[in-house]
């Protein structure tokens, strides 16, 4: 509430729900558009706590938008068969 | 499961939606797992990006020769690198900007205190917490002040950026 009242604002700061980009992620962000209008196979690395998580955060609240659909696979160490009962999940098979 | 997967891709493309399937902590997934979800996703329809996740050493396992033709396909790749001491800088005045505060909030010592740490989401949650501090004290915020709530936050700027618990 300090935050918020001292300036004047009305979303309360550091929350996750709505991630904003830094100016490399937003570069990053802007590629990675283009690819997906053509076809794309993208690989993003970076070490812990670079932003990779925002990123992907930021990916996934674009599937909120009518003309995006995103699907997310996070659990790891799982064979194909796995991964793809997770994709289908995530597409609502 | 693997055609209900292409079919429901075809119809999200007529729907005129753009695809982003996003694997996460790709670098502990088995490569043969990843070729053949790479084969997989060759027969959706192009509008459609691939993309994974994963620490440096995933670049690494797809430099391997056994996995070059994992590696031809790949149409975009970054290493997504911590903020240097100019991008952190240019980002905290950035933010003091957008909230109004002049860009001589922090001295330069302060400045410098912050830029000492890699811990880069974690220092300008911190920066800006004092900056809020700064304008309704109506302080600078000096050396000092910054290397104390680097080194051992108060509880309350704690509190606002980790929340209650």
């Amino acid at each position: 509430m300090i935050i918020q009242n001292t300036f004047g604002i009305t979303r309360e700061p550091f929350q996750r729900d709505k991630p904003e980009l830094l100016l490399v992620q937003e570069a990053i962000m802007e590629i990675l558009t283009i690819h997906a209008q053509h076809g794309g196979f993208s690989v993003i690395v970076g070490g812990p706590g670079v932003g990779k998580s925002i990123l992907r955060a930021y990916i996934e609240q674009l599937g909120k938008q009518k003309e995006n659909e995103v699907i997310s696979v996070s659990q790891t160490l799982h064979t194909y068969g796995k991964v793809i009962r997770q994709l289908a999940l995530s597409m609502k098979i | 499961m693997e055609k209900e997967l292409i079919q429901t891709a075809y119809k999200h493309i007529r729907d005129q939606k753009t695809l982003y399937t996003l694997i996460d902590e790709a670098h502990l997934r088995d490569m043969n797992t990843l070729r053949k979800l790479r084969l997989l996703f060759d027969t959706f329809p192009p509008k459609h990006n691939l993309i994974l996740f994963g620490q440096p050493k995933l670049l690494h396992h797809l430099a391997m020769q056994v996995n070059a033709d994992l590696k031809s396909r790949i149409t975009y790749s970054v290493n997504l690198l911590p903020l240097n001491d100019y991008d952190l800088e240019q980002f905290i005045q950035r933010e003091l900007e957008i909230v109004k505060l002049g860009i001589n909030t922090f001295d330069e010592g302060a400045i410098e205190v912050i830029l000492l740490n890699t811990r880069v989401t974690y220092d300008c949650a911190v920066t800006c917490v004092m900056a809020a501090w700064s304008k309704r004290v109506g302080k600078l915020i000096s050396c000092p002040i910054a290397r104390t709530q680097k080194k051992n936050p108060d509880p309350k700027i704690r509190a606002l950026i980790y929340g209650k618990g």
